[in-house]
């Protein structure tokens, strides 16, 4: 049992690395940004292509590929939902628009990578694994735990102890008011790229060392669990969104764990009704700050 | 040459040795034609020749010499098979010069198509092959899902197609246009599991599978009567729900507990090598690994690592096969394309030769009073192949009931990782 509640946990760290990199633009800008799972796959695609390629330390090539999935992140903006949201594109537009954005780096991807299933170096990380009360937890488990735990401590910190955060969340709860008041709204919403594509790139670096694989599409199947984290720890809370990490993954390995694992992911979903009918606002946030 | 027509797809294409440099290409390329307001007709299709008129099945080459025929190729180059679609497009490419260079009244135009994974883009891709491009025969396919979907078409449009890939029981049962250049590998697995209870004295097993895929969905069953028949207690069967997943430590922790003395790997082979290596992490560092045509791949080998010692698997198929027209494949797949061929590229090698056998038989399409007639008479020839010169087995095999008959031989994966023929202990 300890095994997979362990399990859980490392599942639960990717989930609140995707999940609050989503819900950051979600919240911020009211822009369901489905790119964001493409630019999970280019940061762990960067981690490799930086340790095997360029042969750098995987440390660095980690730290580097969390830049460089952030610019990308940035470019996503720039390019295809900048310029939209300036002219006033609203419903589906944006969604649309980041669509195509990230079927862009996903060609991209599968180009560089010839469609191929990669593995980081072997000797990226010394063989060392924890063992609690039978249990194994291994170093890239503790490194997806201790990475997601400093990276979401840091973008709450950012969020509510520093003046950009302030921005984010004035950006978040109304851009034109923001803008009003002097806040450079651009340059927030640029951060706010920035800050969710090194979040994305982090959970793609840390599921290519937790399952031995980095592949142009491995994003994608945690684009419909990000949403239910988003969804369910209600837009732009980070705490929400730790929390809804860690339901889904429990609810998932339970699934498993039980022997029902065909009904995983419809027991995900079918969690995130029964939540929702409860709180349509999500866990964490209040109904009245709720955007649509 | 014969020039090869392809079907781009809106969805990610291939790559050959451009690598990251195209990749940024065409990435300034996709901005620029949006910009430009230039957009496909969103049904997988993009810009291709669509002028040539039904006639041009019939029509003669560049060089006056020869009659050209279209073949349709129907493979999965983007989704989740695209690792064994790229396969095999890279050998196909190889076998349809092989063939062309050696054929004299016709010459072969391969159109290769992306079905993107997808059963309802294979329906679509296989229609329009076959009502748009009027191709004669089609050759292809990546995944027995896939089949399943769009075989049935080729049949009720009275065209041949041969199966290259897919493995899932019951194809060739579809109608009389159908064949199979690979067979399922039921009797190969039970045989497996039979020899390797007895050689390594296993007690217990436990299956992973993955659920959506009609193959696996099949394996498995057939693994756990396999080891119930040879004395192998199963102690437990876990599924993987979606060809996507990456993760499968929940479905290993539980199969670990069972502390199996096997574990059959029943995955797409781009997902078996991350779950024999996460398989190794559960504790399972001793278990001892099976599987099937899955593993029998390069990529599975090299992403899977050191944990992939001790795998065992049955192919109909071995870069060890030491006679001459396997090894000479071997060479020119690797002098072209800069690396071995694997199972997939083999099976997609072997399907087009198949059907190039049966072309040849046949002669040129104005020998034939219009398409249909000549789509039987590829189908008549089809039937008929007897003694096939292949790089399956050991050289040369035969058609019965319209699907290949093969043996196996098994491949024990030693240090290294490396294959090797597996001798046992008879």
């Amino acid at each position: 049992m300890l095994d997979q509640s362990l399990n859980a946990i490392v599942l639960a760290s990717v989930y609140a690395l995707f999940g609050l990199g989503f819900n950051l633009v979600l919240g911020a800008l009211n822009i369901l940004n489905v790119a964001h799972a493409a630019v999970f796959g280019a940061g762990a695609y960067a981690a490799y292509w930086l340790t095997t390629d360029l042969g750098l330390p995987f440390a660095l090539a980690a730290v580097l590929a969390l830049v460089i999935a952030g610019v990308l992140s940035v470019l996503v903006n720039e390019i295809a939902l900048g310029p939209l949201r300036r002219r006033g594109g609203g419903g589906l537009t944006p969604l649309i628009a980041s669509l195509g954005a990230a079927m862009i780096i996903l060609t991209a991807l599968q180009l560089a990578s010839s469609a191929r299933i990669l593995r980081l170096p072997a000797d990226s990380l010394p063989d060392f694994s924890l063992h609690i009360a039978g249990a194994r937890l291994s170093l890239e488990g503790i490194i997806a735990v201790s990475s997601s735990l400093a990276l979401v401590g840091a973008t709450y910190y950012l969020l509510h102890r520093t003046d950009l955060g302030k921005a984010i969340r004035a950006t978040e709860f109304d851009e034109n008011i923001a803008r009003m008041v002097g806040i450079p709204t651009e340059r927030v919403v640029r951060s706010t790229f920035f800050l969710s594509g090194v979040l994305a790139g982090a959970g793609g670096v840390v599921t290519a060392l937790l399952f031995n694989s980095v592949h142009f599409r491995m994003g994608e199947p945690y684009l419909l669990k990000g949403f239910v984290v988003v969804v369910l720890g209600g837009f732009g809370s980070v705490g929400g969104t730790i929390l809804a990490s860690v339901i889904l993954a429990f609810a998932e390995v339970s699934a498993v764990a039980t022997g029902i694992a065909s009904w995983r992911d419809a027991l995900a979903f079918g969690l995130l009704i029964a939540i929702l009918l409860i709180r349509p606002s999500g866990l964490f946030r209040s109904p009245d700050r709720a955007r649509a | 040459m014969r020039r090869q027509r392809h079907w781009e797809s809106s969805s990610p294409g291939r790559s050959r040795g451009y690598g990251k440099s195209a990749a940024l290409l065409l990435m300034v390329a996709l901005v620029g034609s949006a910009c430009s307001g230039a957009a496909s007709d969103g049904t997988g299709e993009t810009e291709q020749d669509t002028t040539q008129s039904p006639a041009s099945q019939t029509g003669e080459s560049q060089q006056g010499e020869a009659e050209t025929v279209s073949v349709g190729v129907p493979l999965s180059l983007s989704g989740p098979v695209a690792f064994a679609g790229e396969k095999m497009r890279s050998a196909m490419e190889l076998a349809f010069d092989e063939v062309n260079a050696e054929l004299d009244e016709v010459q072969l135009e391969p159109i290769f198509a992306d079905d993107q994974s997808e059963q309802t883009v294979a329906i679509d891709v296989t229609t329009r092959l076959i009502d748009r491009e009027d191709v004669a025969a089609i050759v292809g396919y990546t995944a027995s899902n896939i089949c399943q979907a769009a075989l049935p078409i080729a049949q009720e449009k009275k065209t041949p197609a041969v199966n290259s890939d897919c493995v899932v029981p019951g194809l060739t049962d579809i109608g009389e246009y159908i064949f199979s250049a690979v067979i399922p590998y039921d009797q190969f697995v039970r045989d497996m599991i039979g020899k390797l209870a007895e050689d390594l004295s296993l007690e217990t097993a436990g299956i992973i599978y993955l659920q959506e895929n009609p193959v696996f969905e099949n394996m498995q069953s057939v693994m756990a009567e396999a080891f119930e028949q040879a004395g192998v207690k199963v102690t437990g069967i876990e599924a993987v729900p979606s060809g996507d997943d990456a993760d499968f430590s929940a479905q290993l922790t539980e199969l670990a507990q069972g502390d199996p003395d096997a574990l059959a790997v029943l995955l797409l082979g781009g997902q078996s090598g991350p779950a024999i290596d996460q398989a190794r992490q559960a504790g399972m560092t001793d278990t001892v690994i099976l599987g099937e045509q899955n593993l029998n791949s390069s990529e599975v080998l090299r992403t899977a690592g050191d944990a992939a010692v001790g795998t065992y698997y049955p192919t109909h198929w071995t870069p060890l096969a030491d006679f001459e027209r396997n090894q000479a494949y071997i060479d020119a797949y690797t002098e072209r394309f800069g690396e071995k061929p694997d199972t997939f590229a083999t099976n997609g090698y072997v399907g087009v030769h198949v059907l190039a056998d049966a072309i040849a038989e046949v002669g040129p399409p104005s020998g034939y009073e219009g398409t249909q007639a000549y789509r039987d008479a590829i189908r008549d020839a089809l039937a008929s192949l007897t003694e096939i010169e292949t790089v399956f087995g050991n050289g040369t095999m035969q058609m019965e009931d319209r699907a290949v008959v093969i043996d196996s031989v098994l491949i024990e994966v030693e240090e290294g990782p490396t294959p090797t023929l597996y001798e046992g202990d008879s």
